[in-house]
């Protein structure tokens, strides 16, 4: 554990420590190290070395059982070649770019929409955060019924008359990347609109009766003057929000099955079914290594810059 | 749990000596994906037997094959085995038996002479190291067409016997603004279609070579291109709505008259009996199209733990091998899931059409086929035949060579 | 003035209503019965609501079963209880603690570790399942409540150290020396100025991790042995058989089921959520 750096704490009461023979006491420092040791042992073992258990098995031909058997990168060699990869990791990037960007997106407005002070803001607040209560598994199997050509939004539609009316996105290769963007915002805008909601309602009032006095326009107001103070709130939700689009398998499981084809496939789900259905371990472990360094090297510079603002420049 | 297998063991240690069938209680928890109202039923009858015989069965049902299979290997690994679990019989299930992780029934199906009464194929696939490591209880059919007779009769169109003529018959229904073929558009049921154009298209012979060697000359051969061209032409006949939909719901399309023929294995039945309708009458079943016969077979078995470590079966592990292929439990037990004995010496008579029809098949070894499904090749293979067969049926631009070029690169990755 | 007023209804009732219908297909399918089912479109209001579906749900069928369980979700329900309890506790227990200690005693590569620590938010789980059942057999708690409820830690407290770190360092400097002035040690000034103060931040550390818990599926099959099989394990068993025949509204009305802890916590504690946020978890 890292020795206890001086900081604002410890200079607070040096004149007591000073006081007293120091080297005999316990300092709290120590303890705040203890306490670290659990969730630093978890970091180490499970997060670290369960990603190196995965690069070391990728190395080999495991099918249903590790076995450590190495052939070099022929599992990379493998994964490169097939198609269905290539497929889930440029849907990856669509569907992080869609489904990041409209939480945001939407979040932000609804969250602004309440701002603007309605009333009955509490119930306004509870339906967009019911979906939240959902599991994706749930999720996906309602999507799927809504978004079902034959069955759901398109038929209804055109039983009311309008019968040219299309919504076929599930059911088109091209296309049904897109209804996991769709269902996926549905569940998670609410929790990213409580996150800016809360941003908002943390801006001060002056800035308001400032702006009124000046004219400016109320979207302008938003535009340049607190959106960029909410740049806390962004990074907290596009950590979140980042961190299931990596994760998302569920969802597509329920939704979409990967389907057509493998048109809505993402890595997750190529992973997992991989390892756990098909007894490819070591081709899925390939797959899953990828898609960590893949993860590392977008988030951690982003990661890297937040960290250095908040030492230099804290409280706006 | 730990418990439990502690139990199952000293018990297993108290009865050694006793032949199975006596009255010393035997219990072993068994692992299953049948969660379904008639699954539960057709399991329930191996269950009535085993208790009948002395056994205490610990039910674990574990919905989704997937989900089951991977409960199973994990419980070994974490070192919490259940007794008796529902696997598919092959490549999979040796691996298993390679780390030591299976116990043999090897005894009981000496004595019971398995290797005679189950189909070649099979008893192939059950073994390791020439001992039974599996239970095959049952078998599936993957060709099957079914379709519905008054759809056909109104059309004019007789049951299909060649693919020229399916697509003949299909091409006047959609005329008739009929869906020809009820599909449900999941990478699984599309490898079922597919698999029965193959068989179709190229002979039992071919299908089974194919499928043993998964030779490159006959993937890329002229017979397998035909193969793709006609799985190819059968893309108009779905409706919009096909990718993505369940089986059974596929099925009700059939059984109500909006499709007309429907490519599914023989579960259907099932699903056709819940809608109040005899399989053989309003929905008819027939092979799919094809120049010979043959049955593709898919197989549902159960394997048994080394518990503790020991690879020597215990006692409920023995009885439960022994009740699973008895004659009697073999039918009551097939007639509720839809399937046909996996022994061939069982008498057919009191099955339905569709299954005698199976039965009687199957008397002649040269119509047994593997499904690619879960035991005839690799999981691996199976997995890629999948995904290059779903992606070939849904790009609509995808020409037959591209498709059958996909096919082979596939294979041979997975190999 | 009032066009923009009536704009501002207008697109959040949109909105509203765009969220609230698919929570109000499940309800309603889940009261039709299955003819009515097939042959209707999703959208029409049932015709004969019944809860049938939601007492089969519930109850499961005994003339279907094997005997000891009827199949439903009421069997399942208290192992949930019984996982979701302590594993809420401890992760967001050890959260606290971590976000406390990272935020409030810099230590030296303290943000090094918060972002080493990070990392784990963004490992889908399912991945690691060997490794993870090798250590906790190795423990000698696979197959049990405890070995699955350290697993739920495991993966939950990334998030949580990241909720409460985030909400630490908001706290102002003044009320810290003030404190230490006073001479309370690490625990102290976590247990009587941080933890109280944090109180908002704990609501929805804990609400957003009993949703995790509650609708983890994986991780309770692979982890819970025989006896510890969550609620969504028997939601699988009822709605999750591939071959057998398809009851959409016993499913419905199961998922609804399994679902209404988590949408009963939102619903109460919407604004303790709201507040909690506001309070400074995402502060800079």
């Amino acid at each position: 554990m890292a020795e206890p750096a001086p900081d604002v704490l410890q200079r607070s009461d040096e004149g007591k420590i000073t006081s007293k023979p120091a080297k005999k006491r316990w300092r709290p420092q120590w303890s705040a190290g203890v306490a670290l040791v659990p969730a630093m042992t978890i970091t180490i073992v499970c997060f670290y070395g369960f990603i190196i258990w995965t690069f070391v098995i990728s190395l080999t031909r495991s099918r249903l059982l590790p076995v450590y058997k190495f052939t070099g990168f022929d599992q990379y060699v493998r994964l490169f070649a097939n198609e269905r990869w290539w497929t889930a990791m440029q849907n990856l990037a669509i569907h992080g770019f869609l489904f990041i960007g409209g939480c945001v997106v939407f979040g932000y407005l609804l969250a602004i929409l309440i701002d603007r002070g309605v009333k009955a803001e509490g119930m306004f607040r509870t339906v967009f955060m019911l979906p939240l209560s959902m599991s994706f598994i749930v999720t996906g199997v309602i999507w799927q019924w809504v978004m079902n050509p034959g069955l759901g939004l398109q038929e209804a539609v055109r039983a009311l008359g309008w019968t040219g009316f299309e919504f076929n996105w599930i059911v088109r290769p091209d296309r049904s990347i897109y209804t996991l963007a769709i269902a996926g915002i549905w569940q998670q805008v609410g929790l990213c609109m409580a996150l800016f909601l809360a941003g908002l309602r943390n801006i001060d009032p002056n800035i308001w009766k400032a702006s009124r006095v000046d004219g400016i326009p109320v979207w302008r107001v938003y535009l340049h003057i607190v959106t960029p103070m909410l740049r806390t709130v962004f990074f907290t939700v596009f950590i979140l929000m980042s961190a299931i689009v990596m994760k998302a398998f569920d969802l597509v499981v329920a939704l979409t099955g990967g389907g057509p084809g493998f048109s809505s496939d993402l890595p997750a789900r190529f992973v997992v079914d991989h390892i756990l259905n098909r007894q490819e371990l070591g081709l899925g472990a390939a797959g899953a290594f990828v898609l960590l360094c893949t993860v590392i090297a977008v988030i951690s510079p982003y990661i890297y810059y937040e960290l250095k603002k908040e030492r230099s420049g804290r409280g706006h | 749990m730990k418990k439990f297998s502690k139990i199952a063991a000293s018990l297993a240690f108290l009865s050694v000596g006793v032949s199975a069938g006596a009255l010393h209680a035997q219990t072993a928890e068994v692992l299953h994906w049948w969660t379904s109202g008639s699954e539960q039923a057709a399991i329930g009858e191996i269950r009535k037997a085993f208790e009948a015989n002395g056994g205490t069965w610990v039910d674990t049902p574990i919905a989704g094959g997937g989900n089951a299979r991977a409960a199973a290997v994990n419980r070994m690994l974490g070192g919490d085995p259940a007794a008796v679990f529902q696997f598919s019989i092959g490549q999979q299930l040796r691996e298993l038996a390679d780390q030591g992780l299976l116990a043999n029934v090897g005894e009981v199906a000496t004595a019971e002479n398995w290797d005679e009464k189950l189909p070649p194929l099979i008893v192939k696939a059950a073994k390791y190291d020439g001992n039974y490591i599996a239970a095959p209880i049952n078998i599936h059919g993957e060709n099957w067409m079914f379709y519905n007779t008054s759809v056909l009769e109104k059309s004019g169109i007789e049951v299909p016997k060649t693919w020229d003529d399916f697509i003949a018959a299909a091409e006047k229904l959609k005329a008739a603004g009929i869906t020809p073929i009820g599909l449900g558009g999941q990478p699984w049921q599309e490898r079922i279609m597919f698999n029965s154009v193959l068989l179709g298209v190229a002979g039992r012979e071919f299908y089974a070579e194919l499928y043993s060697t998964l030779d490159d000359e006959l993937l890329k051969s002229d017979t397998m291109r035909k193969v793709f061209e006609t799985f190819g032409a059968l893309k108009p006949f779905v409706d919009e709505a096909s990718p993505g939909r369940n089986w059974n719901e596929a099925t009700n399309m059939v059984a109500k008259g909006e499709a007309a023929f429907q490519f599914m294995g023989d579960w259907a039945k099932g699903e056709i009996i819940a809608g109040g309708i005899e399989p053989g009458t309003t929905v008819g079943c027939a092979f799919a199209p094809a120049i010979d016969t043959a049955y593709i077979m898919t197989v549902d078995a159960f394997a048994f733990s080394a518990m503790d470590g020991d690879e020597d079966a215990t006692p409920a592990q023995t009885l439960m091998a022994q009740v699973m292929l008895e004659p009697d439990v073999q039918i009551a037990f097939n007639k509720k899931k839809g399937s046909i004995p996996a022994r061939l010496d069982v008498p057919a008579d009191s099955f339905d059409v569709c299954a005698q029809t199976a039965i009687n098949t199957l008397q002649d070894k040269k119509t047994h086929l593997v499904s690619t499904g879960l035991f005839g090749v690799p999981s691996a293979v199976s997995g890629a035949i999948d995904d290059s067969i779903s992606n070939f049926w849904n790009s609509a631009d995808m020409s037959p060579e591209e498709g059958q070029a996909q096919f082979q690169q596939a294979i041979s990755y997975a190999k | 003035m009032r066009y923009n007023r009536l704009a501002l209804y207008g697109l959040l009732g949109l909105a509203a209503i765009m969220i609230m219908a698919p929570v109000f297909i499940m309800i309603s399918t889940s009261v039709k019965s299955m003819d009515e089912i097939r042959d209707g479109s999703i959208f029409t209001l049932p015709a004969d609501p019944s809860f049938a579906a939601w007492s089969k749900a519930w109850l499961g069928d005994c003339s279907q079963t094997l005997g000891e369980k009827c199949g439903g979700l009421s069997s399942s329900f208290m192992t949930s209880v019984q996982i979701v309890i302590p594993a809420l506790i401890l992760s967001v227990g050890l959260g606290a603690v971590t976000g406390y200690s990272l935020a409030v005693w810099k230590m030296k590569g303290a943000n090094l570790m918060f972002a080493a620590l990070l990392v784990g938010m963004f490992i889908p789980p399912q991945v690691t399942l060997y490794p993870l059942i090798i250590m906790i057999r190795e423990l000698g708690i696979f197959g049990s409540i405890p070995g699955l409820i350290l697993v739920h830690v495991i993966w939950g407290v990334a998030f949580t150290t990241m909720m409460f770190r985030n909400f630490f360092k908001t706290v102002p400097q003044d009320l810290l020396k003030a404190a230490r002035i006073d001479g309370a040690g690490f625990w102290a000034l976590f247990w009587h100025v941080m933890l109280p103060l944090s109180l908002p931040i704990l609501g929805v550390a804990m609400i957003l991790q009993f949703t995790y818990i509650w609708n983890d599926f994986l991780l309770g099959l692979t982890f819970g042995g025989r006896s510890g099989q969550p609620m969504t394990v028997a939601l699988n068993n009822l709605v999750g058989s591939q071959f057998g025949e398809k009851e959409y509204n016993v499913d419905m009305a199961a998922t609804m089921l399994t679902a209404l802890p988590t949408l009963a916590v939102y619903l109460l504690s919407g604004r303790l959520f709201v507040r909690g946020i506001a309070a400074g978890a995402v502060k800079g």
